[in-house]
């Protein structure tokens, strides 16, 4: 599978909330994309100097999607470009999710902006007919829900104020409980660490393998700079060509 | 196009074209053979090695600032055995030149290191006394005369292989570094490594880099990359392998006019993995444009 690595048409740019936005880009049709793989991207400008990693939040045959926070100067940039525009594109790179042959029922868990990746996720696992349920957690607004209603069976939503008929709190809070009625053969989890790490914990206690989507400042993407190190049961490993996805029990959070 | 002769020699390292990459920003090269034609480019200098693998410092270890970037990997590298038994074999797939950059905690380390070299298929040994990420040897041992005379003799001693030194910038006078590593035998010199630098974080009050400090790269040392090899080519006869902050080939011709023999580039490399064969397009096309029919005779026009 031949790696994009070059300028690509941005075919629309479209602002979800005051600082998310989803950026589609043309892609080949033969550039295969895996849920939880990121891309190496970046407006054609000379500054900043260094490629932003964004994960892909759902494909199509011709198009890839991000989902995108205005975090810094290079996100700032990119949601100001418009249909027809151009962006540097190099990927698709990591590992992505694993989802194999065996699952029935797969839980995803995401919170703030780490909920655009587990999107990709569920388009994949509904167009293979496996079980989902998604709770997605957020601080004030809701966003890119319809999607999300589109390809699980199940959507719960949390937010910290609790306005729009989200339950109150976070997807942890229930997490437990859901955990104890049905039975999961995955939890696929991104976001905050405070949230993959209680993710983690609690779904081991009810026996149930994770897969944690993390997130690293990277300079190449692709290996080489050794940049994007984290800390493991096994050592340092690359978050670029290790991950971006690792399994719960090999990830450590704390200091 | 091919009428021009790319060739340079490093003073009996021999490289297709003036264009190789910098240690630190190329891995072994496998992570680059999707990407680009590794038989494109002069030489490789893979990445820092040490004598046993190293772990490298704990995270975070990166932090971009305006058209640059610290870091502060610390030599993280699977060890030398690693090296000769995996990558030099996949490295000789391809029509391109090995440099082994070697670091070491000690002068045995080092020693250590040219003596087993020495038997391998390599085409250079890239001394590196003056990596800024390191508790022992690096940086120290490379700002030091005394020191220096004494590492580069020992190798020297060591090891008939090529033998090329790399400077670090941060030092009062670097002509006088240029010309202890020259008399004791060094066949070129490499600069610049990286700039000492940190950033800090202004709410939580402490440093980005959890190292504290960094080395600083990118297109915002240039111009002090490209200072150090005018004053270096001054003084020393051995040829320069010029690097710091290149990422077009207008870049690189700036040092070879400064009076580097070859280029590296380091940072360009991570922010597209083609451009280092986009430099090498980039300078044929300049000098077919300037009619010149060799590269070597842009080197040190500057005066």
């Amino acid at each position: 599978m031949k790696k994009l690595n070059g300028n690509y048409s941005i075919l629309a740019n479209e602002s979800l909330t005051n600082d998310v936005y989803k950026l589609v880009v043309e892609k080949p049709k033969e550039t295969k994309i895996k849920p939880g793989q990121f891309f190496m991207i970046k407006s054609i400008n000379t500054y900043p100097l260094l490629n932003r990693p964004i994960s892909v939040s759902g494909f199509r045959d011709d198009a890839v999607e991000f989902g995108i926070k205005k975090v810094g100067i290079e996100t700032n940039h990119l949601s100001e470009l418009e249909a027809g525009e151009k962006i540097y594109l190099l990927g698709p790179l990591g590992n992505g999710f694993d989802i194999k042959e065996t699952y029935n029922n797969v839980l995803l868990i995401g919170g703030g902006i780490g909920i655009e990746p587990l999107k990709g996720a569920l388009q994949v696992l509904s167009s293979r007919k496996i079980q989902t349920t998604t709770m997605l957690g957020f601080k004030d607004e809701c966003f890119d829900l319809e999607d999300f209603e589109k390809y699980s069976d199940r959507l719960i939503t949390f937010s910290e104020k609790g306005s729009k008929g989200e339950f109150l709190g976070y997807p942890t809070d229930e997490l437990g409980r859901i955990l104890s009625m049905e039975k999961f053969d995955a939890v696929f989890t991104c976001g905050p660490e405070i949230l993959m790490s209680k993710v983690k914990d609690i779904s081991k206690v009810y026996n149930v393998e994770t897969q944690l989507l993390l997130e690293e400042k990277m300079a190449c993407g692709i290996g080489a700079c050794l940049g994007c190190t984290c800390e493991t049961k096994n050592g340092y490993k690359k978050v670029c060509t290790d991950g971006p996805m690792f399994y719960g029990d090999e990830v450590t959070f704390n200091e | 196009m091919n009428k021009i002769n790319m060739a340079i020699d490093l003073n009996g390292l021999h490289l297709k074209n003036p264009v190789t990459v910098a240690s630190g920003t190329f891995g072994f090269g496998e992570e680059f053979e999707e990407y680009i034609d590794l038989n494109a480019i002069g030489a490789i200098s893979v990445k820092g090695l040490t004598l046993k693998p190293k772990k490298g410092n704990p995270p975070p270890r990166l932090h971009e600032t305006e058209m640059g970037l610290l870091n502060s990997i610390g030599l993280e590298n699977p060890g030398v055995e690693v090296f000769i038994n995996k990558y030099i074999p996949y490295l000789r797939q391809f029509d391109t030149k090995i440099i082994a950059n070697i670091n070491g905690s000690n002068l045995e380390e080092y020693k250590r290191m040219a003596e087993i070299l020495d038997k391998e298929d390599i085409d250079s040994i890239e001394l590196n006394i003056s990596c800024p990420n390191v508790e022992d040897g690096g940086l120290a041992f490379g700002t030091n005369p005394k020191v220096v005379k004494e590492i580069v003799s020992a190798i020297r001693k060591s090891t008939t292989k090529h033998l090329m030194v790399k400077l670090s910038p941060n030092v009062t006078d670097i002509r006088e570094i240029a010309l202890i590593v020259e008399e004791c035998g060094a066949d070129a010199i490499s600069l610049i490594n990286t700039v000492a630098g940190m950033a800090i974080d202004i709410e939580k009050q402490q440093s980005i880099i959890k190292r504290k400090v960094a080395g600083f790269s990118g297109p915002a040392i240039k111009p002090i990359a490209l200072r150090k090899v005018y004053e270096v080519a001054s003084v020393v006869k051995i040829p320069i392998l010029g690097m710091g902050g290149i990422t077009t080939g207008e870049d690189a011709i700036e040092f070879m006019l400064a009076g580097a023999s070859a280029i590296a580039v380091g940072t360009g490399n991570f922010i597209n993995p083609k451009t280092s064969t986009n430099v090498l397009r980039s300078i044929e096309y300049y000098l077919e444009r300037k009619d010149y029919l060799a590269v070597k005779d842009i080197i040190g026009l500057v005066k």
